[in-house]
């Protein structure tokens, strides 16, 4: 060890005779003359201002990624969404103009029906009773048979069991 | 004897130490308050052991001196950065070996000859044939790695030890003497005949 040290020594003894020129005065000059002229270019950065920015630019980033998020899913998702029916299917089918067919009634009826609006309609439903008595009426009135006698709290509609008597 | 030897040397590191620090201090205060007197103390704190360490790394005066330049620009546009850097030489340092780098690359690209036979190393007057021997020492320097050489210029040349080549160049001490070890083996083996 000591013998590698000694070599060592006498190593850098010979590199020592030697040297490595120190910087002249005339590039300390140039140096320090376009270090002082940058030092009057740049913008005063204010070290609190370095977290500041730091913080802006990473809620910009994260408000940029949310959005690119937000946007591919609702490209994703938009063919199993609800669009808007063609315009097409809008028009009434025209079914008298439909070719005659085997089955053309049961198509008109299942046309009638889809036409019809789902709430119900309140004059349409009193024709309907209207409609009713006048039948259960006339059928009063022409006395093939006669009614039986309403029970109180009771349907007229439904009919009272027969009595064990009525079989005998 | 060697007791009072040693507190001697014990005593010139701590001022040395001492010295370092109060030179940092006062730089870092010039760069946080923005004083225009910081150009000045940055030569004086950094440009002799950066010149060296330039001219070890890209083998070049001139090449060594414009980057010089350069790092004393960046330094200057990074100064509030560089007063709040947790090592000043280290923050230096690494602006020296990025520009280098840089440099030495650019090179590469251009192919550019010549800065091999460039003389970066001159030998003392004293000695007899004194270009032939930096010429000698030259080339046989410049066949080593970059980063042993760097170490070996550093140590020999600038006088420092290991602790401060390490903490200059953000290395562990170990690394350090270890790289100044393979290149002095190197040497040894280029420049037998010289040693004896």
């Amino acid at each position: 060890m000591n013998n590698k040290d000694a070599q060592h020594e006498r190593l850098e003894n010979l590199l020592r005779k030697a040297h490595l020129p120190e910087p002249s005065q005339k590039l300390q000059e140039r140096i320090t003359a376009a270090a002082k002229s940058a030092w009057n270019q740049a913008p005063l950065e204010l070290p609190w201002l370095i977290p500041i920015r730091r913080l802006v630019a990473s809620a910009a980033a994260a408000v940029l990624i949310i959005w690119l998020a937000n946007y591919s899913s609702d490209c994703t998702l938009a063919q199993w969404q609800f669009g808007k029916i063609p315009a097409a299917s809008d028009q009434p089918t025209e079914i008298e103009a439909l070719p005659e067919m085997s089955y053309s009634p049961f198509v008109r009826r299942l046309a009638s029906l889809d036409r019809r609006s789902s709430v119900i309609d309140a004059s349409a439903l009193n024709e309907h009773i209207e409609a009713l008595r006048h039948v259960l009426d006339e059928a009063q009135q022409s006395g093939n048979a006669k009614p039986p006698e309403p029970d109180s709290g009771r349907s007229g509609l439904i009919l009272s069991p027969p009595s064990a008597n009525s079989y005998s | 004897m060697s007791y009072y030897r040693l507190s001697l040397s014990v005593d010139r590191l701590e001022d040395s130490i001492l010295d370092k620090n109060l030179a940092e201090n006062e730089l870092r205060a010039a760069l946080a308050s923005d004083d225009p007197a910081a150009v000045q103390l940055l030569w004086n704190h950094y440009a002799g052991d950066l010149f060296a360490f330039l001219q070890a790394a890209l083998r070049s005066r001139h090449d060594a001196e414009d980057v010089l330049q350069t790092v004393f620009v960046r330094i200057v546009r990074n100064r509030h950065k560089l007063a709040a850097a947790r090592c000043l030489d280290a923050y230096v340092y690494r602006i020296a070996r990025n520009e280098a780098s840089r440099l030495a690359g650019r090179r590469k690209r251009e192919q550019k000859a010549g800065t091999e036979s460039e003389s970066w190393l001159t030998a003392k007057e004293s000695q007899p044939e004194p270009g032939e021997l930096a010429e000698q020492l030259q080339a046989a320097l410049a066949r080593l790695p970059q980063p042993q050489r760097e170490v070996i210029v550093m140590k020999v040349y600038k006088e420092k030890t290991f602790l401060d080549i390490a903490r200059l160049l953000g290395l562990s001490a170990n690394t350090v003497a270890s790289r100044y070890r393979y290149g002095m083996e190197k040497l040894r083996t280029l420049l037998g005949n010289l040693i004896s």
